[in-house]
């Protein structure tokens, strides 16, 4: 018992070092490659090639004067940036590293909590950082803030219906919601991205705007709204959104790895190796949708999660619901095709409305 | 105790997840220089005197977006179950797990289309006023 709890301490605090520790990392990471496409260096005074650059950041706004505004909403204030970081962290706690391994004697899993709603729990959590924001924006009282926040918590909310749907593609085949089952399952069976090709990208783009990530990031862009709902925040309350930002992308990009491209699994290389290639990669995927788009205007993504995204969504889960009632063996090529028919369907509509309005903009 | 473990953990994350992001916000609070000046106190607004606070009416169509959201998430709430024991619905009889759903997704895309064509989907993002 107590064995159980010193070891469930520790897991606790691995899971803490490692989100909070991946946000330099990944800020790093970002300032290097984003220079990199651009053709540019990074940092690369601070230390040897940078390294200490986020960490010289991270001090300098701890050690900055806290201003809070004179007629904001003191407490709120004080607790929105805590409301919006405490769900991106959480949402580690269902997030499956590795295999089992054995130590002193007990089977300890590499993951915090195996819940059997473990996805639930994980769009349950998507949503609750909204609240963050909207605080964030509100307790300013200031226009700007209030704005950015408005937009940020309308387009946050607007994305995580398409999320959810897609990932009902992926419930559909494994039928669990456990994490630790779905990569069980796809350990036994094949990788989701294969089965559904069209729900991963789909959960990606949603992804991507989810986490108010370019070019879905007009709610925080400098030439819009200065800096959205986190305008009049300065010290180490900026700060804090800004971890909560890169622990959102990285839980994100977990939960994908996880349900999408196999969690742990991989030929020769211990598994939590491999978790971390390909939580990296699609980190990359992140940085590199930044680095490549233009910035997209607020109605065009709105109009995206709506009348583009949600249909789409909709329309493969119920094509891989109808596939599944084939009476064929089932095989990922057959599920597949289903998805990439309702991408084919998609264009093909958008192609023919394109040449609709052009023959009617030709005649008028 | 031990009926639920998974959950008491996630708990006990929770709580400590919380912890360590108040104690941040607390010990930094500390640490950072406090000399509040009038210029400081006052709300941005791009260099200019900031007219009147932000306790104003804004647009509705966010409140719409909120609704909308409201909806449709109750609706894909009802579509995770049926994905759960969908495999078990098929080998029973074959197409009434699609059906079913389908009549039910049926009746909301309804709903989906005739907000579509009121057309709290384009204003509400429109950019004329914010």
């Amino acid at each position: 018992m107590l064995v159980q709890i010193l070891i469930l301490a520790i897991k606790i605090v691995c899971v803490l070092l490692f989100v909070m520790g991946m946000v330099p990392v990944l800020i790093y990471i970002e300032r290097k490659l984003i220079a990199d496409f651009q053709q540019r260096l990074g940092p690369h005074r601070v230390g040897p090639w940078g390294v200490l650059q986020p960490i010289a950041d991270g001090l300098k706004l701890f050690l900055k004067e806290d201003i809070m505004p004179a007629n904001a909403n003191k407490l709120v204030y004080v607790l929105a940036p805590i409301a919006s970081m405490a769900p991106a962290i959480m949402m580690f706690a269902v997030i499956p590293f590795g295999e089992p391994v054995d130590v002193l004697g007990h089977r300890v899993g590499l993951w915090l909590a195996d819940l059997n709603i473990g996805l639930l729990y994980v769009l349950a959590l998507s949503s609750l950082g909204v609240y963050g924001i909207i605080l964030g924006g509100w307790s300013s009282n200031s226009k700007y803030p209030l704005l950015g926040s408005m937009r940020s918590a309308a387009q946050m909310v607007s994305y995580e219906l398409p999320l959810a749907v897609t990932l009902l593609g992926p419930l559909l085949l494994a039928g669990t919601l456990s994490m630790v089952g779905l990569v069980e399952w796809q350990m036994s069976n094949h990788w989701l991205v294969l089965m559904q090709p069209v729900a991963f990208v789909l959960f990606m783009l949603c992804a991507v705007a989810e986490t108010n990530r370019a070019p879905f990031d007009l709610p925080e862009a400098e030439s819009e709204l200065v800096a959205g709902f986190h305008t009049e925040y300065s010290g180490f309350k900026f700060a804090m959104f800004f971890m909560a930002e890169y622990a959102a992308i990285v839980s994100i990009c977990a939960v994908a790895v996880t349900v999408f491209l196999g969690g742990w699994s991989g030929p020769v290389l211990p598994p939590i190796m491999w978790f971390l290639i390909k939580l990296f990669a699609l980190i990359f995927i992140f940085m590199w949708l930044r680095a490549t788009f233009p910035r997209l205007r607020y109605d065009h993504f709105m109009q995206l999660a709506w009348l583009r995204l949600l249909p789409l969504a909709l329309a493969s889960v119920f094509l891989t619901a109808l596939v599944l009632c084939l009476p064929v063996p089932e095989s990922p090529a057959l599920v597949a095709a289903a998805n990439a028919g309702v991408i084919a369907a998609v264009l093909l509509f958008e192609l023919l409305m394109r040449a609709r309005r052009r023959l009617v903009q030709e005649k008028g | 105790m031990q009926i639920q473990q998974p959950y008491l953990i996630v708990l006990v994350f929770g709580v400590a997840t919380v912890g360590v992001a108040g104690g941040l916000v607390a010990v930094a609070a500390l640490f950072g220089q406090r000399k509040p000046t009038r210029g400081k106190l006052e709300p941005y607004e791009c260099g200019i005197r900031a007219v009147g606070d932000a306790r104003v009416r804004f647009p509705v169509k966010f409140y719409l977006v909120g609704i909308m959201f409201l909806l449709f998430s109750l609706e894909v709430i009802f579509f995770v179950p049926w994905a759960i024991v969908y495999r078990d619905l098929v080998v029973q009889s074959r197409l009434f797990g699609v059906i079913e759903m389908g009549i039910f997704l049926f009746i909301l895309v309804i709903g989906y289309v005739y907000v579509w064509q009121r057309g709290a989907f384009d204003w509400a993002e429109a950019e004329r006023d914010v």
